[in-house]
């Protein structure tokens, strides 16, 4: 009785986990499976085909689709030698480290930034180095013992100081940057919730509400993050790719780095000068007088021209220290005496060239040479009296440096390591949480839910940390861990990964997490071996649908009877578009991260996005990554139309579908129904069944070519040439763009073409010159130009203007000082590339001030529509004489692509 | 009552079932819709009871506005001032101090005679329309799980949030819009997506969320057009996907998640146009533009407006990213956020009147919580040196009512002579869900979800109807 008392009393995450006795010829995960059914009366679902298994197991372990070698394996031998044979091909892959690396880094809140950081660049030019770090490890298999102490304490496992082990340490330094506190709290929680499924933050201001977790808990913690830091110098790992961009690179820091040591020279011979120096004396002595505080000495010192305030109270601290020194003492006494300001300059001077010329060994001479004159501030910490504009200066080279380090060719890998403060205190706690509310001291611990004790005397606590999560006999490590790779491949956990404290009740499936855990730690804490045991259950080849009288007692499937069919995550997805696109470069891995929304990245695979947590891009929000501020125990699924935006009208997919349908091996296909079958097989690996046959060639032979026809609306050029009076072909574009208008030379006033220039609301004609704003058309229908024009100058000469259209002129009229007028042109039919002119002339001079313009088309496909606005000069300005392409050729081929990408079909894996 | 014992199965067996009665697909649906038809009689449910509210806009005011500096008026602040509090036992987040009075002046307005501070004088002039619950009472002192509460009904487990339970119950009125639409200028609230989260809901009734405070509707809306693509193209398209998908779901047999994402296509189809609509506020007259005034809130209220016109059932409107009412350090601060939002909440309620829609409309205002009377003490990283801030309370707090079927200048329950804690009539979260589910027509305990064999409602166990609102 007693003893059943206080087994209930224990928490089960707090206790060893238990192998179930399993009969050895079954698999443990199907014996303790089939018992939970057993006792619930569930009826287990059928076997899916062995097609599925492998699709599961391809995007489960890989994140990309098997290959059409691989599915004619499974299908034609679906035995279990085979599967095991596939199994083990796509955990070889190096597919495997980048998928299983991106579930790890919603675990470790990876970013690329570091979230608000004022003025200054806030990207972390090396998280991607972690990032690396953990595709290698899980490539590599790395004993998960290994895995997790190597994220806590790589600087104390690694036996040389540019270990590339030590990217590891990105765990910790790739969270949020919230101030000092907030950085190390964000450590604690990372670490408990990450490995320990524990919620150690919440006794950050009192004992856990619920938990048997304390203050001391999380203090003993805090204190280990508290006595580390992070080197400015971040250890090389690698190399650079290239030799020569390596050099290029060397040479730019060397740039920046003299530029700093040339500003702080500047300051620390200001300190010097024979401008400042008498003037710090002598603002100094009435700092002292008067006891100013550092306001005042910043708005005195301002008006002696930028006396750095620090350095002035620090000569008034320095005075007042050295007091009693004979020289200081009479010149006090002199400055006390003096009558006048003219005569305390004049002390001040003299004692400031008496001073710098100081013998050796001599008092002032002496004094120099004490660690807090200011005159013994050299390149290497005159930084302590830079004012807030020498601030503003550094930083602006501090982001030079990261953005050279973030986006240099040459700028070789570093580990974002951190190491152990020289000297360790004790462990305090914060009463309520406040800093500033020092309270009890004392001896950091171990968490004391999990046996509490000190940690071992002469070795680094983060390491001590790191061995206790690590250790064998720690419950919950191994749990967690199977619990996580459990849910990434089924939908779902078997405990609640977000908490394994009291607030979970014990799980339906204890034994089988139990029996699971256990057979991870026998097996030495390989992650391949666990994936390997689970793939190869019964469990994980259900079909998707199952029994329906199961619904009524475990609709939710807590007990796996089924397939969870899941849709698949934005990597999973984005990647697979890519891959049969053809477009996916999956050859190497690693490297810098990229901008999804850039379409140079549509190349490589999710894992490798840039992820700026400041600001999210809205297709992550979108399509539920997590926000990398927090650890995520999981994600959330969502539907929203904003997913099925993205498949409308998302630019990669409307690319890649443009993209795939020119293939020259597509359009090399005979007919339709080879094109259709060709789609299927690059989409799903998979022939088209008749009745898809006949709906796709029965919407292919029914697309509209009008459809498909760009729609009537253009783009404009600037353009000039000299004025024959009538449209010409002589015109040329403007070399110039700046000041946001195009122009001839910088300054229009002395332009061989004077005066010359033209705006997105206006400019200025040229004597006996033309302006064009050309409208060229990218579809075809029925338009006319219209607009405004106003003349800003009150006298001057009479300008003209013209509206041409296909070599003709379609209006014109002279254009009066301060005029202001509405024009039209007439209509014209226009089919693609046809273009119509605004001309703008100054035939009897340019005495005419600016003109302010308004330019419209507006224009319709044909009779039936209504006329619409289809070009406005002032909202389509050009700023860029680059081509500009016309509206893309579309084709039914491309949109029957991408309505494949979006189908049920391409996202759930059955 | 059954009709609302709905399974994930059943609610796509009603459409199903109602599509073949009407001799229609998912197509035939869907076609409808793209020809213009309204489909708001296929998935409008039913209420329980006639109701007196058909829509609701939830005014949330997050990070917590005081009571005692808006709507909840304590002289007693002004004697105690700098003073103890003859009070007790009330933690809060932070250490607090003396009383601190309010530096906001109250007046009566309307024949009500309702008290509000000059915070919000804009709004005040709808004091006869005002239900003002002085007497909020939540569970803790922190925003994470206030907020939750609020929001979803539960501080700390997953549960789908109340915009998410009424579209459920009641559906949409307008097929070509999400049912629920929140809005936040500038970023997100803390806790992000979890505020308007579906849960074990179904994944349309979550809320869709829209940065306010981007002006041009084509980058509001990410994707939203695809300026080459005719419509009649993105039409075939659509009905070739619908093809492909139906093919896929019937071998399938149910599955409420390839519905939702079926779903999501014809609603995304139709968005494209009626949202780039419905969401600019440049279509508006100057006049109605001026009266609503400057700002992101204020053009997030004119949103509001035009979406409840077309029908959207659920509309929350945030202060802003993060925590903006969270005035810990000088509650002065208050005169800022107030600024930022009072003028639009007044135009948006006289234009609701003016254009008879308040009836139907039920306006909800208020925080996760309110804030202490005392002052909240310094502590390194907040408060330094200012210590005219106030801290979290979730003993007593005030929210208002409008429209939709209230008492108008009506004044519930009461605080204590400080403004610290509900003492008179108090009304948990709980039980405020309760009263905006019966003003929508619902018996809160019969709005139900089963889920893993358990019926699941917004109030859980608890919540009592408080009808003394009630109009």
């Amino acid at each position: 009785m007693l003893s059943c008392l206080s087994a209930e009393e224990k928490h089960w995450a707090y206790m060893s986990p238990v192998k179930a006795e399993v009969a050895v010829e079954s698999h443990p995960v199907d014996a303790l499976l089939a018992n939970a059914w057993e006792r619930s009366k569930l009826v287990s679902a059928k076997l899916a085909p062995p097609r599925q298994w492998l699709e599961r197991a391809a995007f489960s372990l890989t994140g990309l689709p098997p290959s059409d070698e691989q599915l004619r394996r499974i299908e034609a031998t679906p035995d279990d030698a085979t599967w095991k044979a596939l199994i083990d091909e796509l955990l070889a892959s190096p597919a495997y480290g980048e998928r299983w690396a991106r579930h790890w880094m919603d675990v470790a809140r990876y970013a690329d930034t570091r979230g608000y950081h004022f003025d200054q660049d806030n990207r972390y030019p090396f998280a991607y180095t972690y990032r690396d770090w953990l595709i290698h490890a899980f490539n590599a298999d790395l004993p998960y013992e290994r895995f997790l102490k190597l994220q806590i304490a790589a600087d104390h496992l690694v036996d040389w100081p540019d270990h590339p082990d030590l990217a590891a340490l990105g765990f910790l330094t790739v969270g949020l940057r919230g101030g000092e506190v907030e950085t190390i709290d964000d450590r604690v929680d990372v670490v408990t919730r990450g490995f320990l499924s524990s919620t150690v933050s919440c006794a950050r201001c009192h004992d856990h509400k619920t938990d048997p977790i304390t203050t001391k808990d999380y203090y003993s913690l805090y204190s280990i993050f508290d006595h580390t830091v992070e080197p400015e110098d971040k250890p090389v790992i690698g190399k650079s790719s290239e030799e020569a961009a390596f050099q290029a690179y060397q040479a730019e820091v060397a740039k920046l780095e003299e530029a700093d040591r040339a500003l702080c020279q500047q300051l620390v011979d200001h300190l010097r000068s024979k401008e400042a120096f008498p003037n710090y004396l002598e603002l100094a002595w009435r700092a002292r007088k008067e006891k100013w505080n550092h306001g005042m000495a910043t708005s005195e010192g301002f008006k002696r021209g930028r006396l750095r305030p620090n350095a002035l109270m620090r000569w008034k601290d320095f005075l007042n220290e050295h007091a009693g020194t004979e020289r200081v003492k009479r010149w006090l006494t002199e400055m006390d005496a003096a009558a006048d300001d003219a005569a305390r300059s004049a002390l001040c001077a003299a004692l400031a060239d008496e001073w710098i010329a100081a013998a050796e060994g001599g008092e002032l001479a002496q004094l120099s040479a004490k660690g807090g004159c200011p005159l013994n501030y050299g390149v290497d910490r005159v930084h302590e009296f830079m004012d807030v504009e020498d601030g503003n200066r550094r930083r602006e080279r501090l982001s030079a440096m990261s953005k050279l380090m973030a986006e240099h060719p040459g700028s070789p890998p570093r580990a974002m390591s951190l190491g152990d403060a020289a000297q360790w205190g004790k462990a305090v706690v914060f009463e309520r949480g406040n800093p500033a509310n020092r309270g009890e001291t004392f001896d950091r611990q171990w968490l004391s839910f999990l046996g509490g004790g000190k940690f071992e005397d002469g070795k680094s606590p983060r390491l001590s940390l790191a061995e206790k999560i690590a250790d064998p006999a720690n419950p919950l490590t191994a749990r967690v861990i199977v619990n996580r790779v459990w849910a990434w491949h089924f939908g779902a956990p078997l405990a609640d990964p977000g908490d394994f404290g009291p607030q979970t009740p014990r799980p339906d499936l204890l034994p089988l997490l139990d029996t699971l855990a256990v057979a991870f730690q026998q097996k030495g804490g390989s992650i391949k071996e666990l994936h390997r045991l689970l793939l190869t259950s019964k469990a994980f080849r259900l079909a998707a649908a199952g029994a329906a009288e199961n619904d009524s007692i475990d609709q939710a499937n807590t007990m796996f009877w089924k397939w969870n069919r899941r849709r698949l995550d934005f990597e999973t997805m984005r990647d697979r578009v890519l891959a049969t696109s053809g477009v996916l470069d999956t050859r190497g891995t690693g490297g810098r991260s990229v901008r999804l929304e850039e379409a140079g990245s549509d190349v490589r695979r999710s894992v490798y996005a840039f992820v700026d947590r400041y600001t999210l891009p809205g297709t992550f929000v979108s399509f539920d990554l997590p926000h990398p501020d927090h650890h995520s125990a999981k994600r959330v699924e969502t539907t929203v139309p904003q997913q099925a935006l993205y498949f409308l009208n998302g630019r990669l997919v409307l690319r890649q579908a443009a993209r795939l349908s020119s293939d020259a091996a597509f359009k090399g296909l005979p007919d339709d129904r080879r094109r259709i079958h060709w789609i299927y097989q690059k989409l799903f690996r998979r022939a088209p069944s008749d009745e898809e046959m006949q709906v796709a060639q029965d919407w292919i032979g029914s697309a509209n070519p009008a459809d498909y026809a760009p729609p009537l609306g253009g783009y404009w050029e600037v353009r000039h040439g000299p004025d024959e009076g009538k449209p010409s072909a002589d015109l040329s574009p403007f070399p110039i763009f700046a000041d946001n208008v195009w122009k001839i030379t910088p300054d229009p006033s002395t332009s061989p073409i004077r005066w010359l220039n033209a705006g997105a609301r206006g400019g200025h004609a040229s004597a006996r010159h033309t302006m064009v704003m050309r409208w060229r058309s990218n579809g075809a229908g029925k338009v006319r130009m219209t607009g405004q024009l106003t003349r800003t100058q009150k006298g001057g000469n009479i300008l003209a203007w013209r509206i041409d259209g296909k070599g003709a002129t379609l209006a014109e009229a002279r254009l009066s000082p301060d005029a202001s007028v509405d024009i039209a042109g007439t209509w014209i039919d226009v089919k693609p590339g046809d273009t119509m002119d605004f001309v703008l002339r100054a035939p009897d001079g340019d005495a005419c001030g600016n003109v302010n313009w308004t330019l419209r088309i507006e224009g319709r496909e044909s009779e039936s529509q209504p006329v619409a606005e289809v070009g406005d000069f002032t909202r389509q300005f050009p700023t860029s004489n680059d081509p500009i392409p016309g509206a893309a050729s579309a084709d039914p081929w491309a949109d029957l692509i991408q309505m494949l990408w979006a189908s049920n079909e391409f996202h759930f894996i059955d | 009552m059954s009709h609302h014992r709905l399974t994930a199965n059943d609610i796509v067996l009603d459409r199903r079932d109602f599509l073949e009665r009407c001799g229609m697909g998912f197509g035939g649906l869907a076609l409808g819709g793209l020809l213009g038809g309204n489909a708001s009689a296929m998935t409008s449910s039913q209420p329980h009871f006639a109701p007196k509210a058909k829509r609701v806009v939830h005014l949330f005011m997050n990070g917590g506005p005081s009571q005692v500096d808006t709507f909840d008026p304590k002289p007693k602040l002004q004697e105690f001032h700098g003073k103890t509090m003859p009070l007790e036992g009330l933690k809060t987040e932070r250490p607090t101090g003396a009383a601190l009075r309010t530096p906001f002046k109250f007046q009566r307005y309307g024949k009500s005679g309702l008290e509000v501070s000059e915070l919000f004088h804009h709004t005040a002039q709808h004091a006869d329309d005002l239900c003002v619950i002085r007497s909020m009472t939540a569970d803790v002192p922190n925003h994470e799980p206030s907020l939750m509460l609020m929001n979803c009904g539960d501080g700390r487990l997953s549960r789908p949030s109340m915009g998410s339970w009424i579209s459920y119950g009641l559906g949409s009125e307008n097929e070509n819009l999400p049912a629920y639409v929140s809005l936040c200028p500038g970023g997100m609230p803390i806790k992000r997506a979890e505020n308007w989260r579906s849960s074990f809901l179904p994944g349309n009734f979550q809320g869709t969320y829209l940065d306010s405070s981007i002006e041009d509707v084509d980058k509001m809306i990410e994707n939203l057009r695809n300026p080459a693509a005719r419509d009649s193209r993105q039409a075939r398209q659509l009905d070739f996907l619908r093809k492909v998908n139906e093919r896929h779901i019937a071998s399938r047999g149910h599955d409420p998640q390839l519905e939702a994402r079926i779903r999501s296509f014809e609603l995304a189809y139709r968005m494209q146009s009626e949202a780039t609509d419905a969401f600019d506020v440049k279509k508006e007259p100057q006049h109605v533009r001026d009266l609503y005034g400057p700002g992101a809130f204020a053009r997030q209220c004119l949103m509001a407006r035009r979406l409840l016109e077309r029908g959207v059932r659920y509309i929350q409107l945030w202060h802003g990213n993060g925590q903006p009412w969270d005035s810990h350090d000088n509650i002065e601060d208050h005169r800022r956020l107030a600024k930022e939002c009072d003028q639009g909440i007044g135009a948006f309620l006289a234009d609701l009147k003016m254009r008879g829609l308040l009836d139907e409309t039920l306006v909800l205002w208020g925080g996760e919580f309110g804030r202490t009377p005392a002052v909240e003490l310094p502590q390194a990283g907040s408060n330094q040196g200012v210590m005219k801030g106030r801290d979290h309370n979730h003993y007593g707090f005030t929210v208002w009512m409008a429209g939709g079927g209230v008492k108008g200048g009506h004044v519930h329950g009461a605080t204590d002579e400080f403004g610290y804690k509900a003492v008179e009539k108090p009304v948990h979260v709980h039980d405020l869900h309760a009263t905006i589910l019966h003003l929508l027509g619902f018996d809160h305990e019969q709005l139900t979800f089963r889920y893993s064999g358990r019926d699941f409602r917004l109030t859980d166990v608890h919540g009592k109807v408080v009808r003394a609102v009630v109009a």
